[in-house]
């Protein structure tokens, strides 16, 4: 009743009290609990501003007696007066009662009663400070219970009282956290919420790249974990590397935590494109990136552009994705898509754009003329949209794999032939549609021109296409 | 008093700074706690099965919404069963599976949960109600557990604040937010304990509604314990031994994991549905939350007070009473301590390749003793065994650890209960080393060849109960092998071979004995296999030429091995997130075993050094399984 009508018992605070205290049976916790929403109850009301005290009684409690407050439409609003020393006193009181003995509590139970403490000590925190060093005192053993309810309550509780919490404490608690991942007895959801509590909060957020060594994921980790895992070592390898700039150093290059924590998705270069551990390996990439370079707050665009252009990741990253798609055929659709959602962002579309380039510069030169060059359609199908990056080594290209494509013809090979040259066609249609510049009308015309001449039907087949 | 935040800023700190306007009801919502809106349990037919709604929470869901501006609060109303049911279908229809993907793909879109592209999506999802009266809406944090065929549906309470920083990062436009901006995810997710709370209440229903509401077993030394092979089988991964080491294993990812024949059919319904309970679960629910706050989410408390009540015993000293010991204990006294360790290895058998080994344990206690004493536990040898990680009952008070040594003090509940859970390296060798190698030497027959060396330097009390080893030929139709092992007896089924060495009643203890088995294995004729995944879909347009690569390929000899395993990884279908890697595209044997007398991380206790206060003359007795 009390939490259908908060305040139903702010004004029986003192029986509340006195029955709590009283109780031994393990019923006690209920009335813990009771006299907590109450107090609270009593707090939101603004009672703590009145001269009279919050715990006074005139006589035994009375069934079906509705506090006037209840009944007011409207309902008033609180008093904004501070707390009575008295009041103060009484609901120290109060909170010594209900946080007396937390290891009598179920964990579903402490976390109800953590909330509120949180918030009634806050209400009178700046009157006595000493309140904060007290909850800090009953519950931050939680932190070492296997259940995840009560080490979450004690994350609020260094959110509420930031200065009982010092830096030591934050720094065990981050490294509580990042071990607590590690715990193979606890459920995956939970394991996956535990890292995402030390990312969410700005307190333990500097501790992270200390704590590096717990995210290599393990072996046989759930993906889900290695996922999390290593969007962790991309923090720390963000945070490096922009600390480097401002001269930290933590003994370690950024592409090292980059490098040792895809080690446990390895696999991704040999499995199918369409395999879990890809989707996770490229998923850490993107954070990697996202992650220095992170989006604007307010539409301004990207902060940290200029630092990942220059910095030794993103150099690693370029180097790594042509390595990939020049030995890895079959990851090149995964790399276009890839691309793709950089280029979609309008955060981190010179992102994408920087990268078509360098497939332009360091992956074109490595790629021969044949039937394999095949695999690499779709990366020049976005080279080929893209106004910024040169056409000219792909035109080259192209060009040579249609004579090479010319050079095979054959009544066996008729049909790949043609399969394969009208695709080099649709990607030089491609380019016509995205360049209007004069720069590539030449070499494209020669490429289109020995096109027709090996394959003197095409002009009649495509001639609609290109109108 | 102003909230001091550091760094990046908090969602709560907007609610309570803006909270002088309307006091009570801004701050109604923040700081904490748990209040559960509803629960859904649905069938693999998305049928719901069950449900349950809190009024109390409701009107607080209401009131929360009616300060953010008149008539919001009867916006977002809870849904009928059969509206969830359908935005429950209509979800999976467009993640492609029941969890989504977790990851985003070519698939998702803006407003899908895998657009927000982390894992958790998959078990903290959000609902799209449809009205056919127009005005839908989104109901979030919905808690998805699933579990046996149903899927616990779990409503908790979150304020509007938070309600609406993850509507706007499912709706964000961008490439994917990272942990570096405002309004991420993990802000969000630290600023809901009730989503924490949620899964402790999804994970008790259910292991009520599958029937695993066990408590954790505590070994007594004498007598050999049961059901160990069976527990080995159903979960083990490279060598492992005893499968549960939790008293609450919720969607165990170790339990998961390797299922003889493929594992990425999770989704998919797997047998009948089981019926449960329904009045159960409902006394259950009156007990562990009522009016929608849960208060103790232990099973066995819930329905021992539910049926014996409270105990009238005066209590022997002027405390209170545990609200988890609903009841004292009568009768002779004695304490059992059992530590219990599952080592998860993976040996490769190279010098370049360092093996993987990682040992997690846990230490089990049944205190049988009147009163509420206190108990004390000095641990010894942590450094030396070099404890990574350890986490305690909630009735335990730990000491700092200092060097090698950290105290434990508790007063034990009633039953069994798991006092700590460590993680470890594996201090000895692993009691199982050797290697495995399997070629094919046709399109349908393999050779194969194992030699195992057993329990070199395991002496006495070590006992090995059992131990086998099991190939897994998850997408080959096994046909007949050829071949006697040195030791132990061979069977096999559709898509395995098992070899048990060891089997329980002849166990193997103060000698180490080497195990060879070479033979043949014949398959049936592979059968081409269409694979029709989301992943693939979405993904692989591209591959659909490859064909044409295939000449060129063979005529040259170049890359030859890319291209075979290209063709023999054509069929693979992508794991779920829950499995640590693609099992079906590795050729393995894995090893089960079990045995007792010792630990592998050299973590034990004394039991003479346990102390009971007030003191009371009852024996300790302490029993290790690794």
């Amino acid at each position: 009743m009390d939490e259908a009508l908060p305040g139903l018992l702010a004004d029986v605070l003192g029986h509340a009290y006195a029955l709590a205290s009283a109780e031994r049976s393990p019923a006690a916790q209920s009335y813990i609990l009771l006299l907590a929403s109450a107090a609270r109850g009593a707090v939101r009301l603004g009672r703590l501003g009145s001269s009279a005290s919050i715990l006074a009684v005139s006589g035994p409690p009375v069934p079906f007696s509705v506090p006037a407050h209840l009944l007011s439409s409207p309902p008033p609003l609180a008093s904004a007066a501070p707390p009575s020393e008295q009041n103060v006193r009484e609901i120290r009181k109060v909170l010594a009662l209900v946080m007396e003995r937390p290891q009598v509590l179920t964990p579903a139970a402490a976390m109800e009663v953590t909330a509120i403490v949180a918030e009634v000590a806050t209400a009178v925190l700046e009157w006595a400070p000493a309140i904060a060093a007290h909850v800090k005192v009953q519950f931050s053993g939680m932190a070492y219970s296997s259940s995840p309810m009560l080490l979450h309550s004690v994350l609020t509780l260094f959110a509420k009282f930031p200065d009982a919490f010092g830096a030591e404490d934050e720094r065990k608690m981050a490294r509580r956290l990042a071990s607590a991942a590690c715990e193979a007895h606890r459920p995956l959801p939970v394991r996956l919420l535990v890292l995402h509590w030390l990312l969410g909060s700005g307190r333990f957020r500097d501790s992270v790249p200390g704590l590096a060594k717990w995210f290599y994921p393990g072996m046989f980790d759930p993906l889900a974990l290695k996922a999390k895992k290593l969007d962790c070592l991309g923090f720390v390898a963000a945070t490096v590397d922009s600390d480097k700039v401002e001269g930290g150093s933590y003994g370690q290059q950024t592409t090292e935590f980059i490098d040792d924590g895809l080690v446990c998705v390895s696999a991704f270069r040999w499995l199918p494109a369409w395999s879990t551990e890809t989707s996770v390996a490229f998923r850490a990439l993107h954070r990697v990136l996202v992650g220095a370079a992170p989006h604007g707050t307010n539409d301004k665009g990207c902060s940290g552009a200029g630092e990942l252009l220059n910095s030794t990741t993103f150099h690693h990253f370029q180097a790594m994705l042509v390595d990939m798609a020049s030995e890895h055929r079959s990851l090149v659709p995964v790399i276009a898509d890839f691309i793709n959602r950089l280029l979609a962002c309008t955060t981190h579309r010179w992102v994408g754009e920087q990268l078509l380039r360098t497939f332009d510069e360091c992956l074109l030169p490595r790629l021969e003329p044949g039937y394999q060059l095949a695999s690499y359609y779709p990366l020049f199908e976005k080279i080929a949209q893209n106004e910024a990056v040169p056409q000219l080594r792909l035109i080259e290209l192209l060009t040579k794999q249609m004579v090479c494509l010319a050079k095979k013809h054959d009544p066996d090979t008729e049909l790949k032939s043609w399969s394969q040259g009208s695709k080099v066609v649709g990607i030089c249609r491609i380019m016509l549609k995205h360049h209007h510049s004069s720069h590539i009308f030449l070499p494209l015309t020669h490429l289109l021109v020995r096109t027709i001449e090996s394959f003197p039907d095409l002009e009649i087949r495509d001639h609609a296409r290109y109108l | 008093w102003p909230l001091r935040v550091s760094g990046h800023p908090i969602l709560e700190t907007s609610a309570e700074s803006t909270a002088t306007a309307r006091p009570h009801l801004r701050r109604s919502m923040s700081g904490g706690g748990c209040s559960i809106r509803a629960i859904w349990i649905l069938t693999p037919n998305d049928a719901v099965a069950f449900s349950r709604r809190f009024a109390v929470v409701e009107k607080r869901w209401r009131v929360a919404w009616e300060a953010e501006g008149v008539g919001k609060g009867a916006e977002m109303p809870l849904p009928a069963d059969y509206e969830v049911a359908a935005a429950f279908a209509n979800r999976r229809r467009r993640e492609g599976t029941a969890r989504g993907s977790g990851i985003r793909t070519n698939l998702s879109s803006v407003g899908l949960d895998s657009w927000v592209d982390d894992p958790i999506t998959r078990h903290i999802i959000s609902l799209q109600i449809d009205k056919e009266e127009g005005g839908g809406f989104m109901l979030w944090p919905v808690v998805l557990q699933k579990r046996g065929s149903y899927y616990v549906l779990v409503l908790p309470l979150v304020d509007p604040q938070s309600f609406k920083a993850f509507e706007s990062l499912l709706k964000r436009p961008d490439c994917g937010s990272s942990a570096k901006e405002n309004g991420n995810l993990s802000s969000i997710l630290l600023n809901l304990p009730c989503i924490t709370g949620a899964f402790m209440v999804a994970n008790v229903i259910g292991d009520i509604i599958t029937g695993d509401v066990a408590e954790p077993e505590v070994i007594v030394s004498s007598g050999p314990s049961v059901g160990g092979l069976l527990d080995s089988l159903t979960g083990s991964i490279g060598i492992t031994a005893r499968s549960k080491p939790s008293a609450a294993p919720v969607a165990a990812p170790v339990a998961s994991v390797s299922s003889p024949v493929g594992a990425a059919q999770s989704d998919s319904l797997k047998g009948g549905i089981r019926p449960f309970d329904k009045e159960l679960l409902r006394s259950f629910i009156i007990g562990a939350m009522p009016f929608g706050t849960p208060q103790d989410l232990n099973y066995g408390n819930v329905s021992s007070i539910r049926t014996t009540g409270y105990s009238a015993d005066p209590l022997p000293t002027d405390q209170k009473q545990p609200a988890w010991k609903p009841y004292l204990y009568k009768g002779r006294q004695r304490t059992l301590f059992s530590s219990l360790e599952t080592i998860n290895a993976a040996l490769y058998d190279r010098d370049d390749v360092p093996d993987f080994l990682s040992v997690s344990g846990q230490l089990t206690c049944r205190a049988e003793l009147e009163g509420l004493p206190d108990v004390s536990l000095p641990l010894t040898g942590l450094k030396t065994a070099r404890v990574e990680v350890s986490s305690f009952h909630h009735c335990v008070q730990a000491s700092e650890p200092t060097g090698n040594k950290q105290s434990l003090l508790f007063q034990p509940p009633l039953g069994n209960f798991v006092l700590m859970h460590y993680q470890a390296p594996c201090n000895i060798d692993p009691p199982v080393k050797g290697f495995y190698q399997l070629s094919m030497v046709s399109e349908n027959e393999g050779a194969f060849l194992f030699k195992l060396r057993l329990m070199e330097g395991y002496k006495s009390p070590f006992l090995m109960e059992f131990c086998m080893v099991t190939m897994p030929f998850p997408r080959r139709r096994v046909a007949s092998y050829d071949g006697n092992p040195s030791v132990g007896t061979v069977s096999m089924t559709e898509h395995l071979i098992e070899w048990r060495i060891v089997s329980s009643g002849r166990g193997l203890s103060g000698r180490s004995i080497e195990a060879t088995f070479s033979g043949t294995v014949r398959f049936h004729p592979r059968t081409t296999q269409r694979v029709n995944s989301s992943f693939r879909s979405a993904t692989t347009t591209a591959f659909a030429e490859d064909s044409d690569c295939e000449q060129d390929i063979t005529k040259n000899g170049a890359n030859l091995d890319d291209y075979l395993m290209e063709k023999m990884n054509k069929d693979l279908q992508a794991v779920d997130l829950e499995e640590p890697l693609s099992w079906q595209a590795y050729n393995y044997a894995k090893v089960s075993f079990k045995i007792v007398g010792g630990t592998l991380s050299g973590l034990i206790i004394d039991p003479r050094s346990v102390t009971i206060y007030p003191s009371v003359k009852a024996p300790v007795e302490y029993s290790m399984q690794p």
